[in-house]
């Protein structure tokens, strides 16, 4: 059988430290941080101040009144951002095209913010009859999606994937498939996340796996460093538009790169903690790797999952070397949490975007913070300065509580068809 | 229609102005003077062209409108009321006949 090259032509970013394409990577290469006192609620008796906001996000830039007043934050970032990745890569959804367009986006919680503040409501204000109706259509994970599809028209198969932190480039990964055995013509993918609410960011804090490095936000997410003690919670939005080969040269559409691989897998461990000689992970990596086609000495830079907890970045890096051998030494991996916390289900998409901007610019962004190693952590995590280097092939790897492993690999786009693929 | 025009205006502003918080937060449209075209709540907003009220949003504005002013709204004329005024008038009536 053969399957359809997928390749990506538009993107929309909404992150931490950065609301462009141009502003996250400029933002990325300085190693300049997102991470700030919260501003969304009161943190005076929390342990924990400090988290990646979206700055002076305002969805009526991007959205009419009938569409963003209905929807919880997280939607909110979602549709928005699927606004930036149209206009991105110039795609027109009509009657022609609109059921051959699928939506696919990740999300680890849905709509919390909207949720917390009705269960609160219902207990201060008296009962049930306090509740919102529309609380039922702005709670639901698959919100995002299907106002994606409402804003834009888009009419093709349309789903939310929840993965916790992977739920992003399981999105994408997804997408994929869709794409490669000619089920859409094109994909809207990615992933999105508003966390930042008092009850479910009280509860990661009390789940002891937030930093509580107070005092100066902007170092709190150290990765891969010695003294590393947990990761920053973030919110934002990455979405991409994923086209077939065959689609995106017929509407003559710029092609930022190629999806080449995907390897998805569960460790059935542990609902928080990562299997810590990191096996499923390596699994998941080697799958990704062969469903691309390449060997692991071909890939140019990993963009790594690196929380900042003590144990994925043991474990991610126990992974690496068990799948690259002494080629862990030489290839470069960064943390975009170091810079942006962790979004969650936004975080796999955002780093795909971050990684193919890595070979568009030909560099590699910083691991910031990355003061101490630790001596178990031992490869090239580019520390705090950016690096100009050959970027032809990024690993991205995401790693979700629940054990659930999502891996993409990418390639710059070579204007070539490959082997046991469909020929245009 | 003749006896909605004699609903004394002071009461229809006072009415009004008793509303605009209760849509402005039900509705979830933000006030924040550094952010832009948000709509504006008028007597002539059309909670339909302004602001793209559905039905899910309709029954939430009926059940905080009767818990507001302590009136009981007939679902189907409620429904019909488009405009900010429309509704303010209605809420005026009912208080009267209360």
């Amino acid at each position: 059988m053969t399957k359809a090259q997928v390749v990506i032509t538009g993107m929309g970013v909404l992150a931490p430290n950065g609301k462009t394409l141009d502003g996250l990577w400029n933002a990325c290469v300085s190693g300049t941080s997102g991470i700030n006192y919260i501003k969304a609620f009161d943190t005076k008796n929390f342990e924990v101040r400090v988290g990646a906001e979206v700055k002076d996000f305002d969805p009526a830039e991007y959205l009419l009144p009938g569409i963003y007043r209905k929807m919880d934050r997280f939607a909110q970032f979602g549709v928005s951002a699927a606004k930036l990745a149209l206009d991105d890569a110039n795609l027109k959804v009509d009657p022609s095209n609109a059921s051959h367009i699928a939506v696919i986006i990740g999300t680890g919680l849905g709509g919390i913010l909207f949720h917390e503040e009705q269960i609160i409501n219902v207990i201060q204000s008296g009962g049930p009859s306090s509740a919102m109706a529309s609380a039922v259509p702005k709670i639901s994970p698959n919100a995002v999606s299907s106002y994606i599809g409402i804003a834009f028209g888009i009419k093709g198969p349309n789903y939310a994937i929840s993965t916790a932190c992977s739920s992003g480039s399981n999105a994408l990964g997804q997408a994929l498939l869709l794409l490669r055995f000619g089920m859409v013509d094109v994909c809207i993918a990615g992933g999105v996340e508003a966390p930042i609410t008092p009850v479910t960011f009280a509860a990661y804090q009390n789940l002891k796996c937030l930093s509580t490095r107070n005092g100066h936000p902007e170092q709190a997410s150290t990765p891969f460093d010695r003294n590393r003690n947990g990761f920053v919670l973030g919110e934002g939005a990455g979405i991409l538009v994923l086209e077939t080969l065959e689609h995106a040269e017929k509407r003559k559409a710029r092609i930022y790169a190629e999806l080449i691989g995907y390897g998805t897998n569960c460790g059935a461990y542990n609902m928080v903690a990562p299997e810590p000689e990191g096996i499923d992970a390596a699994q998941a990596i080697e799958a990704a790797l062969n469903d691309a086609g390449i060997s692991s000495d071909k890939v140019s830079y990993i963009n790594a999952h690196g929380t900042g907890t003590v144990y994925n970045d043991l474990s991610e890096t126990k992974a690496i070397k068990r799948v690259f051998g002494k080629h862990a030494y030489k290839v470069p991996i960064s943390s975009t949490k170091s810079m942006i916390g962790h979004t969650i289900g936004a975080a796999g998409a955002i780093e795909m975007i971050v990684s193919i901007l890595s070979i568009q610019h030909q560099e590699i962004h910083p691991t910031i913070n990355l003061k101490e190693h630790d001596p178990q952590c031992d490869l090239d995590y580019v520390p705090n300065k950016p690096r100009k280097a050959k970027v032809d092939v990024v690993l991205s790897n995401s790693f979700g509580f629940g054990s659930n492993n999502a891996v993409l690999v990418i390639q710059r786009w070579k204007h070539e068809p490959r082997p046991r693929y469909k020929h245009i | 229609m003749n006896r909605d025009r004699d609903i004394n205006t002071s009461k229809c502003e006072e009415i009004f102005d008793q509303l605009k918080p209760i849509v402005i937060g039900l509705l979830k449209i933000p006030q924040n003077p550094e952010f832009k075209r948000y709509p504006e709540i008028t007597m002539q907003t059309d909670l339909i062209d302004d602001l793209g009220v559905d039905s899910v949003e309709t029954v939430d504005l009926v059940v905080s409108i009767e818990r507001e002013f302590k009136i009981k709204f007939d679902f189907k004329e409620a429904a019909s009321k488009r405009k900010i005024f429309q509704i303010v008038e209605y809420i005026a009536q009912l208080k009267e006949h209360k």
